[in-house]
């Protein structure tokens, strides 16, 4: 897919098969204008609706890259890693997944380049092995793993924005911050579907080019429905619990 | 690498990464950090670093230099400090981050996420069919209208297929209407476009609704989160009264507290909103004429309807509308064919609007046809109907109402100004709309 001039960007990722947050993010961007959508991965995983989640991003035609639960359902990553609860998701998501839905998880490339943007479902460092980039030390040690201005990740469900001046990297207090020219940002653009950051608000990223604005926003989004499906498709409860919390 | 946020009241005039050894502050252009203040000297003060301090001098400013309340002429400065200089104030955000920090308590990302605030009103139908129906406005468009496409659908035959918008800028609202057959109301007064407020009355066709902001209670209701930012106000006004010896504030003070901090939150939020905004200018006040009678722009369509009217016998219960409209027409004759400057008619979803606008020229000739079909039956209907107005006539408009001349020209600027719009989407809205005005492309 090739990639118009970008103006305004919409970033998400980690819907985890929750429909409902993703309804309220896609809904939220159309009304922000977005020119270009972007998922970091993790579609599935852990929800009830996985083939809508597919359904609607496949509908969208938006670059989608693959997270470690795209894999693990297609059976592409070890789960032995995975604790019960996610495993469990997992083995679920396998039995209703429709074909077609299955050969969309498939095509989704690990990392994906758009004009001075790459994307990246874990770290840039090595995209397979999803690594979690958690302290400023493995942040630093990113950067050097990616030339774009800018590199959006996901994977652990944390927002968060780091910026480099190619010397030294720091950590805004705030969730806006201005686009500069000689820095260089690495973004987590926190989860759709399963904040964990003590928020349970939907999670995703703005980026406006032409005012040099990125921002981190939060969407309520009805959470009750989200639990309700997880409860009555046989889901572990504690899938259903943690939603509330954001954790 | 410490960061500098500088603050006008609540807003956040710039951020700067201390990346220097030396950093300037005053009025003069030169410095690295301008501000454009008259008390502010022209060199007011520096920051200098030296090994891992950060020495802040005043530079005998004629206003001082403040450090947390404190007039200094030198100090270190501290994480989390604040500098009072004039009516500006730099935060001093200056933490040690190695790399074992963990991002996310560095990112405070709690604390400070924007959220996005819904739902923000609701709409309650008191009266017509639909009584007791209620509405929840989440979006910045809500169309209220009789087809199924809107987000509001009204089953009433003198509501048009798309009545009227209401629009949301932040916290405020607006109320737009679409140029709908019979015209919206806002307590008792037809408007084209007007603000809306808390319990305002609301009139299209024969339904009647109240206009509801949402409380901060109703707001939350829809995350369960409660923002820490009010519950922070609420201890704050909690320890205000027990120190006052007063017993809890009421709902109703809370609720104003609540909403007057949403207001503040909501000021960060309007600035984005003005971007829009070029490409959605309000109509100037002179446009908007005070009570004002529907306008009339299908003929077709308002001569099907009144033949409706006979049939359904339901006048009654909109005669108010009636008979202005009446009176309006007396008055003067009907106008049409004459465009307004509503960018939204373009959108206008009924079969005779397609028509005229693919055929402009034809439209025009057939609706004067019509005008004067219709203006003729108006004074025939006058004329048999005189007995009948007997009642004492609503309150007459101070003017009647006439549709502005030049509007078109001043629609195409407008479009012509959101040509130049950032957004794509914007531009390529502005060249649509210009391309059925004029006839011409235009490149966005």
């Amino acid at each position: 897919m090739s990639i118009n001039e970008i103006h305004r960007v919409g970033i998400f990722s980690d819907i985890h098969s929750n429909v409902h947050a993703l309804e309220a993010v896609l809904g939220v961007l159309d009304e922000e204008k977005v020119d270009h959508l972007f998922c970091c991965g993790d579609v599935v995983g852990y929800g009830a609706f996985p083939n809508e989640c597919c359904e609607i991003l496949r509908k969208r035609n938006c670059p989608v890259i693959a997270g470690n639960h795209d894999h693990a359902v297609l059976g592409l990553t070890d789960i032995s890693y995975f604790n019960d609860v996610a495993k469990q998701a997992v083995l679920w998501t396998r039995k209703v997944l429709t074909r077609e839905n299955e050969e969309f998880l498939r095509s989704l490339p690990l990392t994906y380049k758009a004009e001075n943007m790459f994307f990246v479902h874990a770290s840039p460092d090595q995209p397979e092995e999803w690594n979690y980039i958690l302290t400023m030390g493995e942040a630093r040690a990113n950067f050097h793993y990616f030339t774009e201005q800018f590199c959006f990740i996901g994977h652990s469900h944390q927002p968060f924005i780091i910026i480099s001046n190619n010397e030294d990297i720091s950590c805004p207090e705030s969730p806006e911050i201005q686009i500069l020219d000689n820095r260089r940002y690495l973004i987590n653009a926190g989860s759709v579907g399963q904040p964990r950051d003590r928020n349970p608000n939907a999670c995703y990223v703005l980026v406006d080019l032409d005012r040099k604005i990125l921002q981190i926003k939060r969407i309520p989004y009805s959470i009750k429905e989200a639990q309700d499906a997880i409860l009555s498709s046989g889901l572990s409860q504690e899938l259903a619990e943690r939603l509330a919390y954001g954790w | 690498m410490p960061e500098l946020i500088v603050k006008l009241g609540e807003n956040i005039v710039h951020r700067y990464f201390f990346e220097k050894d030396v950093l300037s502050i005053g009025r003069a252009k030169d410095n690295d950090i301008v501000i454009e203040n008259l008390s502010v000297s022209r060199n007011h003060a520096r920051i200098r670093k030296v090994d891992n301090k950060f020495i802040l001098t005043d530079l005998n400013s004629a206003n001082g230099t403040y450090v947390n309340n404190v007039r200094i002429t030198k100090t270190d400065l501290c994480h989390d400090d604040i500098v009072t200089i004039g009516k500006h104030k730099i935060h001093f955000i200056n933490v040690d981050l190695s790399d074992e920090q963990i991002i996310s308590d560095a990112f405070g990302a709690e604390r400070t996420m924007i959220v996005d605030k819904t739902p923000v009103a609701r709409l309650l139908i008191s009266k017509g069919k639909q009584q007791g129906q209620e509405f929840k406005i989440t979006k910045t468009e809500t169309y209220i209208g009789r087809s199924s496409d809107n987000d509001i659908r009204l089953h009433d035959w003198f509501v048009s297929k798309k009545h009227a918008m209401i629009l949301r800028q932040g916290q405020n609202f607006f109320i737009k209407d679409l140029k709908s057959w019979r015209g919206t109301m806002v307590n008792g007064k037809f408007t084209r476009e007007s603000p809306l407020n808390d319990n305002d009355s609301l009139q299209f066709g024969s339904t009647i609704m109240s206009f509801h902001v949402a409380t901060e209670e109703e707001a939350l209701k829809i995350t369960g989160r409660v923002p820490k930012e009010l519950v922070e106000l609420e201890e704050e006004l909690m320890a205000e009264r027990a120190e006052a010896g007063v017993s809890e504030p009421s709902r109703e003070e809370k609720i104003k507290a609540g909403e007057e901090k949403i207001h503040k939150m909501a000021q960060a939020e309007e600035e984005e909103v003005a971007l829009m905004q070029s490409a959605w200018e309000p109509l100037d006040e002179d446009q908007l004429m005070p009570p004002e009678a529907p306008e009339v722009f299908s003929v077709e369509e308002k001569v099907k309807a009144e033949v409706l009217e006979q049939e359904v016998e339901q006048v009654e219960e909109i005669k108010t509308v009636e008979e202005q409209m009446e009176e309006i027409m007396e008055e003067q004759p009907v106008a049409v064919g004459e465009e307004t400057g509503d960018i939204f008619d373009l959108e206008e979803s009924s079969p005779e609007k397609g028509i005229e606008m693919e055929e402009p020229a034809h439209e025009e000739a057939l609706e004067e046809e019509l005008a004067e079909e219709y203006e003729e039956e108006i004074i025939e209907k006058k004329s048999t109907d005189e007995i009948k107005i007997e009642e004492p006539p609503a309150p007459a408009p101070e003017t009647p109402r006439e549709l502005p001349e030049g509007i078109n020209q001043r629609e195409v600027e407008m479009w012509q100004k959101a040509l130049q719009n950032p957004s794509k989407v914007i531009r390529k809205n502005a060249a649509k709309f210009l391309k059925k005005l004029t006839g011409k492309d235009y490149e966005y």
